[in-house]
């Protein structure tokens, strides 16, 4: 059961997740579950291929101690220290736990919030560019390139093609790489240089997320020195699966 | 040959599971549910030194007995040394015999060298993961306080290797020794294929995050271990590099402990042991004709044990595995899921189908933080417990999981469900049980009609078959 507290909605949650809704459109219900917020906000209709962003992260500025380790932890961006204090951004905040795992002082907990979808209709972009991005990028559209949220290249093509410039305004828009934040890391990048965006290290934080050359791009002689790989016969089933209408 | 049921583990407390006291019932607590013994099924499988009767004393005194060969003089007293370790090993059998050989390398290394040997344990993408386990097994007090669990999201730094810079983590890569504490125990075959699987965690547990996709993503189905292999080759890697210590796995426990200063080496040993140990357990699941898989283990969705072989491995059993020739993608690993529709559905025709054995899956009881979209979404999924359903649905590598999976709201509800959707009353139970697997009994007679046969195919065809396709030797000597 929810209970007010201050400006917040507080819940415990058996004693392992301590959780407090700050959800403006639902003060004064109550709600059990990440379910009912997603039910009370979105009606009962069939969610899939769509990041629903229901958890925001939150800084107890009594145990902060301003280290800055969640800055360089975010993959979106979302949250700064200033003058030592870990400030959150809530509009780039996509709930992915990073900043809260990373914490040396467990100061940073996931709370409810007013859940939004993250994901791009790829039929609002030119279709010949999608397909083209999609191909230099060796990947079928239709693909899933995120395993934690279903997100197609296709999705991804177009939200570079919106404008996403990074793996972070990728996350935003799609949901992509906001899930485990680990496995579709090389398809959002390959797309990006697909899509001319150009690697920059970046000066302070840890996100750096650096393309590594796949095997489209592995030099022969690498192939013939390790023929247990299969590496030509592999790189020819691939670009077998994307051309496939 | 049936037996009462192996009692499992009991749950325990973790940010990635619901508390222990909201699991209300194992699934050996089921009734009609037997087990069916490793031993009885193949007899020829070796003798465990852990477990055992002298318990966790014989991983101390087998791991002592395995460093005696390896050559420690180069290392001065006032070098760094750090164990390298990996959240995997203390899953294994509870944990106990993975921290043992962990306290055990450091006592001998700090007697040997006089250096002050660190532990640094990589996470897989539950990123405290390590912090509890050092907790649990009470490393930072044996290592005085120089114990750290380091993610893939934390600093990296760039490695040159064969193919170009590779990022890999700062802080696993900070000492001027590195010692490889792993273990042979298989996991997810189909990614890895047994092909350098000693090598793996240098691409994975011990590398940023953009490697670790590089490795599932990029390099093709039977070429992830190519880039742990590029990093482990890096002029970088090598100029640190002492030694490896492992667990030698069975599916009856742990056989052995093997060391060796050339990986290449110890991974031909280890890989032969494996594909004789392993090869058996996989073929024999590929016998099963229909089933209900029960998830009731401390560990994310693929990744809970029957037998010793995880979860993820039944959903491909329907193929060889192991054969890295005529199989090269396997029915499940990140390059096929890929061309799964929103329905669960293949859309390109080319792809090998998930085992349709496998008829639906009741989830009693696992962890989160793996990327789960598309167990639920290819098969039939129940979740027992809300508080289940919720920890999934506030996890952000699980809530497509989630919206895909039905709740029941007990284990006797979702098994009442599943065996008249199913028409099935073989239920196999991934609960990390030891020494055998937990079953219905007509799966146990399956397996039991079974083994004779598949010990034949493996021993006289398959091993001989596999252990060419890695360029390896009969003549090497398998371990156990």
């Amino acid at each position: 059961m929810w209970k007010k507290n201050g400006d917040f909605w507080e819940k415990k949650l058996n004693g392992v997740i301590h959780c407090e809704s700050e959800v403006s459109e639902t003060h004064g219900i109550e709600i059990e579950s990440i379910l009912e917020l997603h039910q009370k906000t979105f009606g009962r209709k069939e969610v899939c291929q769509m990041r629903i962003i229901s958890l925001l992260a939150k800084v107890d500025e009594d145990l902060c101690i301003g280290c800055k380790t969640c800055e360089f932890v975010c993959p979106t961006y979302a949250i700064e220290v200033k003058d030592k204090m870990s400030k959150v951004d809530a509009s780039r905040c996509t709930g992915c736990w990073n900043c809260e795992n990373r914490c040396p002082e467990h100061c940073i907990s996931m709370i409810g919030r007013e859940p939004f979808i993250a994901r791009v209709d790829p039929r609002e972009v030119d279709q010949d560019k999608l397909k083209a991005l999609c191909k230099k990028a060796k990947l079928h559209p239709k693909q899933s390139v995120c395993g934690c949220t279903g997100t197609k290249a296709e999705e991804v093509a177009a939200a570079i093609l919106k404008g996403a410039k990074s793996v972070g305004d990728i996350g935003l828009m799609t949901g992509a790489s906001t899930g485990c934040g680990e496995i579709c890391l090389q398809n959002c990048l390959r797309l990006l240089e697909a899509g001319g965006i150009k690697y920059k290290p970046h000066k302070k934080g840890y996100q750096n997320y650096f393309k590594i050359k796949t095997i489209f791009e592995i030099p022969e002689e690498v192939f013939k020195k390790y023929p247990k790989y299969h590496f030509e016969e592999d790189k020819k089933l691939l670009e077998k699966m994307i051309e496939i209408e | 040959m049936t037996k009462e049921p192996i009692k499992p583990r009991p749950p325990f407390k973790t940010q990635y599971g619901i508390p222990p006291e909201s699991l209300k019932k194992r699934a050996v607590e089921l009734p009609g549910i037997v087990s069916v013994w490793i031993r009885d099924l193949f007899p020829d499988v070796p003798e465990t030194i852990y477990p055992s009767k002298e318990g966790i004393n014989l991983i101390r005194k087998e791991t002592e007995k395995s460093l005696d060969k390896i050559d420690m003089s180069m290392v001065k007293s006032k070098d760094t040394v750090d164990i390298l370790a990996y959240h995997h090993g203390f899953v294994l059998l509870g944990g106990e015999a993975y921290a043992e050989m962990i306290r055990t390398i450091k006592d001998v290394v700090e007697k040997k060298t006089g250096a002050k040997v660190r532990l640094k344990v990589g996470s897989g993408v539950r990123f405290r993961e390590p912090e509890e386990y050092i907790k649990l097994f009470k490393l930072d007090e044996y290592f005085n306080k120089k114990a750290y669990g380091v993610a893939g999201i934390d600093e990296g730094i760039m490695v040159d290797t064969e193919i170009g810079p590779i990022p890999i983590l700062k802080r696993m890569f900070d000492a001027d020794w590195i010692i490889h504490a792993m273990h042979n125990d298989p996991r997810e075959i189909h990614f890895h294929r047994q092909l350098d699987r000693a090598i793996k965690p240098f691409a994975m547990s011990y590398a940023r995050v953009e490697t670790r996709s590089a490795y599932h993503q990029s390099i093709g189905p039977r070429a992830s271990n190519f880039i742990a292999r590029a990093i482990f080759d890096s002029k970088f890697v090598q100029g640190k590099y002492f030694f490896t210590c492992g667990l030698v796995m069975s599916p009856n426990g742990i056989i052995a402990i093997d060391a060796d200063a050339n990986l290449y080496k110890l991974n031909d040993r280890l890989e032969c042991s494996s594909l004789k140990q392993y090869g058996k357990i996989i073929r024999l699941f590929g016998k099963i004709d229909g089933c209900i898989a029960v998830l009731d283990a401390p560990c994310p969705i693929g990744y809970c044990f029957a037998a010793g072989a995880i979860f993820g491995n039944l959903l491909g059993s329907n193929f060889d595995l192991f054969d890295i020739e005529d199989v090269p993608f396997p029915p499940y690993t990140f390059y096929t899921e890929a061309f799964y529709d929103e329905h669960g559905k293949p859309f390109i025709d080319m792809l090998p189908p998930i085992n349709p054995a496998l008829k639906m899956v009741v989830n009693n009881y696992s962890l989160g933080g793996f990327t789960g979209a598309f167990f639920s979404n290819a098969i039939p999924t129940i979740v027992v417990g809300k508080e289940q359903a919720e920890l999934f649905r506030r996890d952000s590598s699980m809530q497509v999981y989630m919206e895909k999976a039905l709740l029941a709201d007990s284990l006797d509800a979702a098994m009442d469900f599943a065996y008249k959707a199913t028409g099935t009353d073989k239920v196999i139970i991934f609960d990390n049980a030891t020494g055998g697997i937990n079953c219905s009994k007509s799966l146990a007679k399956l397996f039991t009609d079974k083994a004779q046969e598949i010990s034949r195919t493996v021993d006289q065809d398959l091993y001989p078959k596999w252990l060419r396709q890695r360029g390896i030797s009969e003549s090497v000597s398998s371990i156990g």
